[in-house]
């Protein structure tokens, strides 16, 4: 399988996983998220679909009036503003949530990612490629100073 | 991508959503009294709002600059083929009906037309 082939040479794979397609019922989300354990994915970013204005689904949802929530605050690929095909919206929320508690249940996204960097470093060792970060840049942002809370 | 120009006989500029400039393909066919009106979505090429979110007032402002009475016309939107192997950008045709009440249109409702109610109407 390709994603084993891209671990063999230590390459990370994130997955941007979209939920609430109209093809979607609530049995193959389940599913999809089984299998993206199985196959031992890095890290999973989950979505709702969101129809967001000038966009094909967007024209398309408005079309059939299924879109309920005209907030925009609320477009932020979190909420479900739509009613889905397969399920209620309350349900496709339900499901958003247990996505990302299901797949960072026994490692948190924070520690997958920690995990991840580790490894890198690790192998520039190895490779005598690793150069040590510079510290002064973690204050900075595309080269404005930033106040970061980190504790 | 872009969109198929088949039943586009001018682009046509209109105002969106905050009066932005928008822009559409148009196509104007007479029946007798009847207008038939073919409103193009043109994606990319298109910098504004898109015609189905601005569907009521898009259909006024076409309607005031080729003086096309409400009553006479018929009013169709287009999402053209766009050459896509997704089946989600195939070609549609959306037979959009309006409330004309003060003299503006409101509450447009869409239905979706087969290729033969398409040809049906225009032909």
């Amino acid at each position: 399988m390709l994603f084993r082939s891209y671990h063999d040479y230590g390459i990370g794979v994130e997955g941007t996983i979209l939920l609430g397609l109209d093809n979607q019922s609530e049995d193959d989300i389940k599913r999809l998220i089984d299998f993206l354990l199985e196959i031992d994915l890095d890290l999973a970013e989950f979505t709702v679909l969101t129809p967001f204005p000038h966009t094909k689904v967007y024209d398309d949802m408005i079309r059939q009036n299924r879109i309920f929530d005209k907030d925009w605050n609320n477009f932020n690929a979190g909420k479900v503003v739509y009613q889905p095909a397969q399920m209620s919206p309350e349900r496709l929320q339900e499901l958003y949530n247990y996505a990302w508690d299901t797949f960072y249940k026994d490692e948190t996204q924070e520690a997958k990612m920690f995990r991840l960097f580790s490894k890198v470093v690790l192998r520039e060792m190895e490779d005598n490629t690793y150069r040590p970060r510079n510290r002064g840049l973690v204050n900075k942002s595309f080269g404005k100073d930033v106040v970061r809370n980190m504790k | 991508m872009k969109a198929s120009q088949e039943h586009i006989q001018q682009l046509f500029d209109f105002k969106g959503r905050l009066g932005l400039a928008s822009k559409c393909g148009l196509y104007i066919k007479q029946k007798g009294e009847i207008s038939i009106v073919i409103v193009t979505e043109l994606y990319q090429d298109n910098p504004g709002s898109s015609i189905t979110s601005v569907t009521a007032s898009l259909a006024m402002q076409i309607a005031q600059a080729f003086d096309i009475s409400i009553e006479n016309m018929v009013y169709i939107e287009s999402s053209p083929d766009m050459k896509s192997k997704l089946s989600f950008y195939d070609e549609e045709y959306y037979l959009v009906n309006f409330e004309y009440t003060d003299n503006s249109l409101q509450n447009p409702s869409w239905k979706k037309l087969s290729k033969d109610e398409f040809k049906a109407i225009i032909d």
